[in-house]
């Protein structure tokens, strides 16, 4: 507001000073002054007609006499003149501040870049995860302290060094060898540190074009603990399992060495068998049968712990889910979103609802639509899991926990395995007769609620 | 205790059939002894306890869809004024514990002799209680295991310095060489 101010005082003054000064000097072209000032604030039309004023202005009060031949050349070169001067500095005006703009824009994204880059070569450096890059030929261009720590390198001393030793699986990949497309993805393979000790390395790389050639760039675990945490655990289930069934078959058989001593007893009072010598005979193979069967390993189980069901339920479901939908069976959960606690242990109840939904999928797979319940219900002392399938059924539910039953439906020793492993841990697994389908209850006992137990 | 001159009435109840047709015909044979019924399943336990006089019962403690615990429920809540001796080829050591308080008389292992059953049997009819060696084991083992307690998870000072090495990064090599 202010420049337009001065432009309008500015014309008023030449005008002035133009009608004033008779001699024959041109003030007209001192309008080019105010016409620059104006290019800074009007716009294009505004300029075209502030011109148009301004030619008017210096016709009227120049020295000339009208004459129309002359006076309108005259006039078109004042116009010219006037506004051209008004769009040039209109325009650099305008220009100057696009490149301002420009200018600030890049600033704003080049702070924006360093500010990624700061946050990433902090997320890089503070990673627990080993990460480097590497040229085409495997060297180490940048390396983080993690993979300093993981391949026992001093800082700063893998860069440069070629990556084959510690990784030699990396090297073979074919996108960094022969300049291919590049390609991310993950590969289990075997690391060394420079101790020479092995690892199992979890790798997810991926390679990349540059101007000086492919380059890869690789984040490493050492997943070696998880593998002896893993084979550890097997080790674990199954020596548990393995207990179970021996457990059971000791069982059984003193169970049958009991009824033959009752049956030796019988024959032996009756004295038909009084001095007959394989009668003693079976009675000491009896004997030792028994010795043998003594051992009664289901007492050797693990003691229980808190387990928090809604997280067991969450896990169940990620096992469990996709080979559901890919048989096409309609699933459906029905817990509380609170339920108590329980005692178990942790593994063997995944086991059992394994086992429990294995055996519904293989039950329904002549259904035409099949359907999978999960509900709970609680009282006082318990939770109770049903899991229920709209299956066939089961004609011998009396056979179902028998273990070594020739009739046992489905699998033979899953069940029998399922309800020890329950009983171990103060639940308990049975059948309940329904209409349709199988029904399983799975009864689980409630724990104290701990504050802050997480398990 | 019972008079003497009294038969002793015995109800035998268990799954394995063969066991308990050779059982059944060894009391039978036993002077002072008479049956009064061999059941397979808690069911049929329940049935031949309605009008029957009962003085011992020889209970199994592994009877398919039920186990022994819930016959002796039952007969806790009938107010039963015999005995009950369980007579089982093993039990774990919390079902021990469990048929002791719901006042089981004893624990009778089949892998004993048949003759050492009568003795069990006449010793719980005077008032004794029968246990071995195994079964007192499993009782002491059962009985020390901790009741549940209402403890709040607490770390141990070594626990805690683990912890804190693995927030600050550290490999498990790092840290046991720390600890």
């Amino acid at each position: 507001m202010a420049s337009l101010v001065r432009v309008f005082l500015l014309i008023v003054v030449i005008a002035i000073a133009d009608w004033r000064v008779n001699a024959n000097v041109p003030l007209g072209l001192l309008y080019l002054l105010p016409m620059a000032l104006a290019g800074t604030s009007l716009t294009r039309f505004q300029l075209a007609m502030l011109a148009a004023i301004c030619t008017a202005l210096a016709e009227a009060f120049d020295s000339f006499a009208w004459a129309t031949p002359t006076a309108i050349p005259r006039d078109i070169l004042y116009f010219s003149a006037f506004c051209g001067i008004g769009l040039f500095v209109h325009e650099a005006r305008a220009n100057r501040l696009k490149s301002v703009l420009h200018l600030r824009e890049l600033e704003k994204e080049m702070q924006a870049r360093r500010e990624a880059e700061e946050q990433l070569k902090i997320l890089v450096e503070s990673s627990p995860i080993a990460i480097f890059t590497t040229d085409a030929h495997g060297r180490v261009l940048i390396a983080n302290d993690a993979a300093n720590r993981l391949l026992l390198v001093e800082p700063g001393q893998l860069q440069g060094q070629k990556i084959d030793s510690y990784l030699p699986s990396l090297m073979k990949v074919p996108a960094l060898q022969g300049g291919q497309l590049s390609f991310r993805t993950v590969m289990q393979c075997r690391g060394q540190r420079r101790d020479g000790e092995a690892f199992i390395a979890e790798v997810w790389f991926s390679t990349y074009l540059t101007s000086v050639g492919p380059r890869l760039a690789a984040m490493v675990v050492d997943t070696s603990q998880d593998l002896r945490d893993r084979e550890e655990e097997n080790l674990h289930h199954l020596l548990a399992g393995s207990r179970i069934l021996v457990g059971a078959v000791s069982h059984e058989v003193r169970n049958v060495c009991g009824a033959i001593a009752v049956v030796h007893e019988n024959l032996a009072r009756s004295r038909a068998l009084e001095s007959n010598k394989d009668f003693e005979a079976l009675g000491t193979l009896v004997l030792a049968l028994e010795r043998i069967a003594s051992l009664d390993l289901r007492q050797a189980v693990e003691p229980p712990v808190r387990v928090h069901l809604n997280s067991f339920f969450e896990e169940l479901r990620i096992v469990v889910g996709p080979g559901l939908h890919e048989k096409n069976v309609e699933d459906s959960w029905e817990s509380e979103a609170n339920l108590p606690m329980v005692w178990a242990d942790r593994q063997s109840l995944m086991q059992v609802f394994l086992n429990l939904i294995r055996n519904s999928e293989t039950a329904m797979a002549a259904q035409t639509t099949r359907r999978l319940r999960v509900a709970t219900s609680v009282d006082s002392g318990h939770i109770f899991v049903s899991v229920i399938d709209n299956g066939p059924g089961l004609d011998h539910p009396e056979l179902l926990f028998r273990p070594f039953h020739q009739k046992s439906q489905r699998v033979g020793l899953g069940l029998y395995l399922s309800r020890a492993l329950m009983r171990s841990f103060r639940g308990d697994l049975r059948y309940q007769p329904s209409s349709e389908g199988a029904v399983f209850i799975v009864q689980l006992a409630r724990a104290i609620e701990v504050p802050n137990d997480a398990y | 205790m019972m008079p003497t001159e009294q038969k002793i009435r015995l109800l035998l109840i268990d799954d394995h059939g063969l066991f308990r047709e050779g059982l059944s015909r060894l009391l039978d044979a036993e002077s002072g002894f008479e049956l009064a019924g061999n059941v397979a399943s808690v069911p049929e336990a329940i049935g031949a306890m309605y009008g029957n006089q009962v003085d011992v019962v020889l209970l199994d403690f592994d009877l398919g869809e039920q186990t022994g615990l819930d016959f002796l429920t039952f007969l806790r809540t009938q107010r039963f004024a015999g005995r009950v001796l369980i007579v089982t080829a093993g039990m774990s050591n919390l079902d021990t514990l469990r048929v002791m308080e719901l006042g089981a008389a004893g624990i009778f292992l089949k892998d004993r002799s048949p003759s050492d059953l009568v003795i069990a049997i006449r010793k719980i009819v005077e008032g004794e209680a029968w246990l071995d060696s195994g079964s007192l084991d499993a009782l002491v083992a059962a009985a020390s295991v901790p009741k549940e307690v209402a403890t709040p998870v607490t770390l141990t000072a070594k626990e805690r310095d683990v912890l804190r090495a693995v927030f600050a990064g550290l490999t498990n090599k790092e840290i046991g060489t720390r600890m």
